[in-house]
């Protein structure tokens, strides 16, 4: 009898783990397996993220700072993973919001560039942001012309030399895909108390450079009190 | 022949005694060797740091690479982590802490033998040095880092993209990773300020990044420097 029940009780665990399977992300045929590796086991990592406080502004857009909260976060926006061999650009991940918003494309880049793992993290999670329709996907704005540090330097591209003024990469909106990520960091980086030294001073690190483009004077001051000047 | 197949059966045993044994002393040898062939790696880089230990390496037991096996343990471990590319792998504090001078110097070899776009790699070895930073040698290393010349791009540190081939928005994170084993060691640097026994050694690193380095680095280095300067450390 006790067989017959632990034989029931396997099964029903089998078909719980397929359920569960089927909320895993669906990868396109296309995309190589070292890229479907690296991003689950991003993900993977990221699910053992667990700090008893959040931010109010974390709270808002996320949650509490926890990796399961992350992990539904990312997967009730992005459903499909996409793949996109080409490298041109420097893009390591888009989202093409009006034709397929809740696909994101992973570039060659992805497992090509050396990235530590906080920076891919944050390139999905800022793309995830893109995926929202409510939201308008969350557009970017004009970087100023006059583009300048609080010291009054003209902010430019490592890349190119060039001033990064009237590019589209900055954010007005607190909600933005950069503020976004900034207040997801940030919170990473002062809460986190399961990450490894590494992945806070990396976390700050990336959100003290990525709250850079975030241009408006207001949501910026309010980013800044909201991890209490942290970055 | 009862007697001479016993001479020839000991022939054979003291034979084969003859080849265990210059195996034996063989093995050392072949080590050794590939520990020096190690070490001409090393030689071709641009490290003075590094440089002066290998040619002084000779003399010094410390440097010739005999690792103890708790330190070629934390270096296989390094390994396995770089390898995996998990960053959130608990053993980075549990176990890589407490380095003893012949694993930091591995280290700043290691550091060499990864190719200059492995940003990330190089910068988890900077972090694991930055944050023991205990001797002047420790953090001469490191000012030789951050006054690097920049990687122009990830594809190839030695070419700059072309012109408008870079999409700003796409690229974003790219900015801090090209220049990011730099900007750990500005960190480490500015958690070093703490140390009174170190503060001078580091400002004037600081201060040495903040003229000599590249752009994005030297920015960093004079914010650190004015954060310390906010907060009366100096």
């Amino acid at each position: 009898m006790s067989r017959r029940i632990g034989f029931f009780l396997s099964a029903w665990a089998c078909g719980l783990m397929a359920a569960i399977d089927a909320d895993a992300l669906t990868f396109d045929r296309n995309v190589p397996k070292e890229t479907q590796e690296q991003l689950t086991s991003d993900l993977a990592s990221l699910e053992g993220i667990y700090g008893a406080t959040a931010s109010a502004l974390h709270t808002t857009v996320f949650g509490e700072v926890d990796g399961s909260v992350y992990s539904n976060w990312f997967r009730s926006r992005v459903l499909r993973v996409g793949y996109d061999s080409s490298s041109v650009g420097g893009a390591v991940a888009y989202v093409s919001p009006f034709s397929d918003p809740s696909r994101i494309v992973l570039t060659a880049n992805y497992t090509r560039f050396s990235h530590p793992q906080i920076a891919r993290l944050m390139i999905i999670f800022h793309e995830a942001r893109h995926t929202e329709r409510q939201n308008s996907y969350w557009p970017h704005s004009r970087c100023p012309r006059l583009f300048v540090d609080e010291a009054g330097r003209e902010i430019k591209s490592i890349w190119t030399g060039l001033p990064l003024a009237g590019e589209s990469a900055c954010d007005s909106q607190i909600g933005g895909a950069y503020a976004s990520t900034v207040i997801m960091l940030g919170n990473i980086s002062l809460y986190c108390e399961t990450c490894t030294e590494k992945v806070r001073a990396d976390a700050e690190l990336y959100a003290r450079d990525q709250l850079k483009r975030v241009i408006n004077r207001e949501a910026a001051k309010q980013i800044k009190e909201d991890l209490h000047v942290a970055l | 022949m009862l007697r001479s197949r016993a001479t020839l059966l000991f022939a054979v045993i003291l034979l084969a005694g003859v080849i265990v044994a210059f195996w034996r002393t063989r093995a050392p040898l072949e080590s050794s060797e590939r520990e020096v062939s190690g070490k001409s790696v090393a030689r071709g880089t641009s490290s003075p740091v590094v440089r002066e230990k290998v040619e002084r390496g000779a003399e010094d037991p410390v440097l010739l690479n005999r690792l103890s096996e708790e330190d070629a343990r934390k270096l296989a471990l390094l390994d396995e982590v770089l390898a995996s590319k998990n960053d959130n792998d608990p053993r980075l504090d549990r176990e890589l802490r407490g380095l003893s001078d012949s694993l930091k110097e591995k280290l700043r070899e290691k550091y060499y033998d990864l190719a200059p776009e492995d940003r990330a790699g190089r910068g988890l070895i900077i972090f694991l040095l930055g944050r023991e930073l205990k001797t002047e040698e420790d953090v001469a290393f490191l000012s030789e880092v951050v006054q690097e010349e920049r990687c122009l791009s990830l594809d190839d540190c030695t070419q700059a993209p072309q012109a408008g081939a870079i999409d700003e928005h796409a690229a974003s994170a790219g900015s801090v990773t090209l220049v990011y084993p730099q900007l750990v060691a500005i960190r480490s640097f500015e958690k070093a300020l703490g140390n009174p026994a170190l503060r001078s050694t580091v400002r004037a690193a600081l201060e040495d990044a903040e003229r000599y380095g590249p752009e994005e680095v030297a920015r960093a280095a004079r914010e650190a420097i004015a954060r310390a300067e906010k907060n009366g450390v100096f």
